[in-house]
Order: structure tokens, then C-alpha cells, then sequence
């Protein structure tokens, strides 16, 4: 019986000390949630520079110099389209019309624009993007273009060539529509 | 004779209950135990250290800010580390992530110093309390973003989680 009483003091004796050993409570890890949003931004334009983006631009004697421009955008959006559409040049006063009988883009042919649109970019990657383009367009010199078929498809008429066109300024605008989402 | 034996008998009781001490003491021993509580403080309130803060505008170039504090009546020596993990886009079926560019801590003092990163986790604070009883101790943390990868990151709402872990008798 001694024993007994013995052994359960003894059990008792290192349940409470136990209970004091324990050691500093501390209440878990607090947490910050820290929130930031990054909205959605579309820069494009006409570029004279490595990231100068320019709304307009005018190249003259486009009859007898190269039209050679840069096209350029920047985005973070995750899905865009980028368009362009060109009109004839246009005789300023007149109903003069000069047909452009080739677009490239970076050297390659455009082909045949759809309902007058050319799709230049059109993406749906998750990512930022920045790219350009440089686009050249061929204006309809030669008088032997008549009758062919300009870059939209369509057929050059007997006076709608540099060479064969009434005198006057011309002028031809090419625009280019961003959408995204 | 035994009437005199009675009296003696009768005096003795009454004197020993005269020599009876006429007060008594009882003593009332406790303990103050250990406290040490730690969290965010919010809106300038020393009092209340919360659990869970949330933060906005984490992505301004000079980074978010919030306080944390120790509360406690020890004087153990402590150190103070944070896990940060990178801003997640709140797209799962477009992740991205933006990283931690810097966490930078300030002590009541004002003397603000950069955290550095070891692994994943950055050693906040070592200090030991001494301004005895029970206080609070705070810093202002400060994450900033890598403000390249928020410059070419995907457009969306983004979040990362801080969570702060304390060490003592190091």
C-alpha cells in the first residue's frame, strides 16, 4: 500500500512539473495578405526611334522615294488584335486616284486584305509583348500596271497609276486599330 | 483540596488561553506568467495587436507598408524571420507572378535597414525586450515588388502572403 501511495505521488510530482516546464506560448504566425493590381496598358504607335511611339507621321514624295515606316506596340493585355487598313492615294481636290499595287510587312507580302483589313498582331498568350513591324508600301508607278489586280485584289483602271494619273497631290493613309481584352 | 485543585486547574486554562496569539497570517503567493503576443498593428492603435492584415497598393514603386509588434512582459531574447512568397495572379487559368525585389525594416527609432533574403526567408529582427513589463515593440515592414517583372507582367490582380514567425532564446 505504502508503495502504491509512493509511486502515485511520484507520477503526480512529474505531471505538474510538466505542466510549469512548458515553455513561452506564442500565438502562431501572423499573416499579411499584400494585394496589387496591374492594369492593363496598350502603347502603339508609328516609331522614329527604338521606343518613341508617334500617333501620326507623313512621309512625302511617296511616288518617288521608298514608304518605308516602322509600326510598334506594347501590351500587357492577355488577348489583341492589331489592324490596319489603307486607303488609294487620293488626289487632294480632286477624284484623282493612285492604286498601291504591294504591302510588306518585315519584307513579306500582305496578301489580300480581308474586307480591307490586314490582321498584323493578333495574340492570346498571357504575357507582355512589345514587337514591331516595318511596313513598305508600293504605290502603282508603271503605266503597264493597268489592268492588274492592286494589293487589295482589285484591278488597277487606266488611270490609276502614277503614270497615267491626272497632276495634283495625292495622299494615301494608313491606320492602324488596336483592341484587346 | 481538590476544590483548590480546580481553581489552579481553571487559572492554568484561562492564562493559556490569554497567551492564545490574537492574530493570524495568510500569505497569497502567485505568479505573473509569460506573455508574448505578436502580430500587425493597424490605423496608429498600440493596443490591439491583430492576427491577419490585408495590404493594397502593393505595387507602388515605394512598396506597402504595414506595422508589426510584439507584445510581451519577457525579456527573452527573440528573432523575429518572415516568409514572403511572390505576387500570384489571381488567374488559375493564367498564372503569373511578379517577385520580391526588397523587404526593408525600420525600428521605433526610425533606423531603417534592408532585410536580407536567406533562402526562404528573411531574418526580420533580433532583439531582446528591455523596457520591462509588459510592452510593445514594433517595426514597420516595408515589401517592394520587382518593379521590372510589374513593368512586364500581365495585366490582373495580384496578392502575396507574409507570414511572420518569432524565435526566442537564440
Amino acid at each position: 500500500m505504502n508503495k502504491r501511495f509512493i509511486a502515485f505521488i511520484l507520477v503526480l510530482l512529474i505531471a505538474v512539473g510538466g505542466v510549469f516546464a512548458e515553455g513561452l506560448n506564442i500565438n502562431g504566425q501572423p499573416k499579411v495578405t499584400i494585394s496589387g493590381t496591374i492594369g492593363p496598358f496598350f502603347v502603339h504607335g508609328l516609331l522614329d526611334g527604338e521606343d518613341n511611339y508617334s500617333g501620326t507621321q507623313s512621309i512625302p514624295n511617296a511616288f518617288t522615294s521608298p514608304n518605308v515606316f516602322k509600326y510598334g506596340f506594347e501590351t500587357n493585355e492577355a488577348s489583341y488584335e492589331i489592324t490596319m487598313t489603307v486607303t488609294d492615294f487620293l488626289q487632294d481636290g480632286g477624284d484623282g486616284v493612285v492604286k498601291i499595287k504591294s504591302i510588306t510587312a518585315n519584307g513579306i507580302d500582305l496578301g489580300t486584305p480581308i474586307e480591307g483589313v490586314y490582321v498584323l498582331f493578333s495574340n492570346d498568350e498571357n504575357s507582355f509583348t512589345k514587337s514591331s513591324t516595318t511596313i513598305t508600301i508600293v504605290p502603282a508607278i508603271a503605266a503597264n500596271l493597268v489592268g492588274e489586280k492592286d494589293h487589295a485584289g482589285v484591278n488597277i483602271g487606266d488611270n490609276e497609276t502614277y503614270a497615267t494619273a491626272g497632276n495634283g497631290d495625292y495622299e494615301a493613309t494608313i491606320t492602324f486599330i488596336a483592341s484587346g481584352s | 483540596m481538590k476544590r483548590y485543585l480546580l481553581i489552579t486547574l481553571l487559572l492554568v486554562a484561562i492564562l493559556t488561553l490569554g497567551a492564545a496569539p490574537n492574530q493570524v497570517t495568510i500569505k497569497l503567493t502567485t505568479s505573473v506568467p509569460e506573455v508574448l503576443v505578436h502580430g500587425f498593428l493597424k490605423d496608429g492603435d498600440t493596443t490591439t495587436i491583430y492576427a491577419e492584415e490585408d495590404k493594397d497598393n502593393a505595387f507602388d514603386p515605394d512598396g506597402v507598408e504595414f506595422t508589426y509588434a510584439v507584445k510581451t512582459n519577457t525579456s527573452i531574447r527573440m528573432t523575429v524571420y518572415a516568409t514572403v512568397t511572390p505576387f500570384y495572379r489571381q488567374d488559375p487559368e493564367n498564372p503569373a507572378e511578379v517577385n520580391i525585389a526588397q523587404v526593408r525594416v525600420k525600428d521605433e527609432g526610425g533606423d531603417e535597414s534592408t532585410v536580407e533574403n536567406t533562402g526562404d526567408e528573411y531574418e526580420l529582427v533580433t532583439f531582446t525586450p528591455n523596457k520591462g513589463g509588459m510592452a510593445v515593440y514594433a517595426y514597420t515592414l516595408t515589401v517592394i515588388a520587382n518593379a521590372d517583372e510589374v513593368a512586364n507582367a500581365p495585366a490582373g490582380d495580384y496578392k502575396s502572403t507574409v507570414s511572420i514567425g518569432i524565435t526566442t532564446g537564440n
